[in-house]
């Protein structure tokens, strides 16, 4: 298994999920920096035909203790930007994944997300973050979990709010606390 | 007067930590002695678990409700001692005992009272994965199993009960199918932070989780609950290799309180699992060099 955040110089920390779900709120939480949103134009030699995407990544950094940069990214959820995938999850110590807890189909999509995350690299360490539960009264952990279930190995999943800088520490302390 | 702390079944050196970490107490302005158990009253007992006339102490002082500090590996330094000490005399003493350090702490704050509703939660089959309600003084407060949700009309109700929850200040009973339809308020948050935090906050208090071989299959919700690292270090261990309380405290550095603090929490929660078998996956791959930097980054204090 490559462990090629071990002999880089810089750390690499993905926050995906679907649109709405609070990664850039959170990626601002935990950097020094406002995100930023780099536009990305591609083609995509897979469709057949001669097309360009435009591509929403959002991009920040903060410095660890020695001066090793820690560089965050946020990755979309659309499957338009699906081949973008490989290239920003390359060399990531984690991913921490964000839903929407005020969503229905929370269950689904954490599913897919966790699939689509061991699909590119079976080991990768992750976590789930679910967002906006504080609004929801009626929100119920029992489906992500029996979708967590579903996929496999266990997955630290929290509710948190992407606001709280302690929170979005939290949910990476638990990722870390994963990798023993 | 200063607050008189007995020892037993400890090696010399570590009998020297504790008194050095008894002298630093008076920079919590809190004034205490130690000596070796000689079979008297006292306010504080700190013993080895591990040592047979430890173990015998620690059983009398829990009898007599005075307070006890088992003295584990985690705790082999001056420093730690000296937090622990802290910890459980500022719990155990009224909070003007412990400003002035002129009274000793109360005896009588003991092991919590079995109808306290984290041990009820945990230990009555018939509200164990169950929903209840909470009630003090018109407070209601509803702890959801089914959801691992807690519904009240105010944080700070939330909050009240949290903080008593290994005290016998609420009533419990399970939430019957007429009122379900109507909670106590819109006010929804983690019911596993919940049970986390109030028993954490009671852990000098409770009593020994069984010996028992436990695992875990769900991570319980802890995004709330951020100050107790240690709960995340347990959770990993019971996913990745079961084990009685003991066993997890000796294999991570950690005090057997803190683990059982979290066990009487995750039970209660209805997430213990003692059929649970440890996972199969191997440990995601360390980031080598790096590990060390992103935990001192993120505040996770590891061994
Ligand atoms: N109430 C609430 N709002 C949140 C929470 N997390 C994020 N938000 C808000 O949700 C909105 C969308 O967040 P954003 O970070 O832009 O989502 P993104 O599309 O995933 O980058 C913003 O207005 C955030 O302030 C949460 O936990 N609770
Ligand atoms: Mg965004």
């Amino acid at each position: 298994m490559p462990d090629t955040a071990s002999e880089s110089l810089v750390a690499k920390l993905v926050f995906a999920g679907p649109v709405g779900a609070g990664k850039t709120t959170a990626i601002r939480s935990v950097t020094d920096s406002e995100p930023i949103s780099t536009e990305m134009t591609l083609s995509e030699p897979a469709m057949g035909e001669k097309t360009t995407t435009t591509v929403a990544l959002d991009f920040s950094a903060a410095t660890l203790d020695d001066g090793t940069p820690l560089l965050v990214y946020g990755l979309p959820g659309q499957e338009r930007f699906a081949h973008m995938r490989p290239i920003v999850l390359e060399g990531a110590f984690g991913v921490v994944v964000v839903l929407d807890g005020s969503a229905i189909d929370i269950a689904d999509q954490c599913e897919h997300w966790l699939r689509e995350i061991r699909a590119h690299r079976a080991g990768m360490p992750m976590v789930i973050g679910i967002t906006h539960t504080d609004a929801v009264a009626e929100f119920s952990l029992g489906p992500v979990r029996a979708a967590i279930r579903r996929c496999g190995a266990p997955v630290p999943t929290f509710t948190f709010d992407a606001r709280d800088r302690e929170q979005v520490a939290h949910l990476v302390r638990a990722l870390l606390v994963t990798m023993e | 007067m200063p607050l008189e702390l007995r020892y037993a079944g400890l090696d010399t050196a570590m009998e020297q930590r504790l008194r050095l970490a008894t002298q630093a107490l008076a920079a919590h302005r809190l004034q205490a002695r130690a000596a070796a158990w000689d079979g008297t009253r006292c306010d504080i007992v700190a013993a080895d678990p591990h040592d047979a006339y430890g173990r015998r102490v620690i059983d009398i002082a829990r009898r007599r409700g005075t307070p006890v500090l088992e003295i584990v590996e985690a705790l082999a330094t001056v420093a730690r001692l000296t937090r622990a000490l802290h910890d459980l005399l500022s719990r155990a003493a009224p909070p003007s005992t412990q400003s002035t350090a002129t009274a000793a702490p109360t005896t009588s704050a003991s092991s919590t009272p079995a109808s306290s509703p984290l041990l009820k939660m945990a230990t009555d089959p018939t509200l164990r994965g169950a929903d209840v309600e909470l009630r003090r003084d018109g407070a209601v407060v509803w702890l959801l199993a089914s959801t691992s949700r807690v519904v009240s009309a105010s944080v700070s109700d939330r909050l009240r009960a949290c903080e008593q929850l290994a005290s016998n200040a609420w009533s419990i009973a399970a939430i019957g199918d007429r009122q379900r339809s109507r909670p106590p308020g819109e006010i929804s948050a983690s019911l596993d932070a919940f049970l986390l935090m109030g028993a954490w906050s009671a852990r000098a208090h409770l009593p020994s989780y069984p010996d028992d071989d436990v695992g875990l299959r769900d991570w319980p919700d802890l995004g709330a609950a951020g100050t107790i690292a240690e709960a995340l270090v347990v959770v990993q261990s019971l996913q990745r290799f079961r084990g009685t309380p003991e066993r997890i405290a000796h294999r991570h550095g950690l005090a057997r309180a803190d683990v059982d603090a979290c066990l009487w929490a995750f039970q209660a929660a209805g997430l213990l699992d003692r059929s649970a078998t440890p996972s199969a996956v191997p440990p995601p791959t360390r980031p080598g060099g790096l590990f060390s930097r992103l935990a001192a980054h993120f505040g996770l204090r590891v061994a």
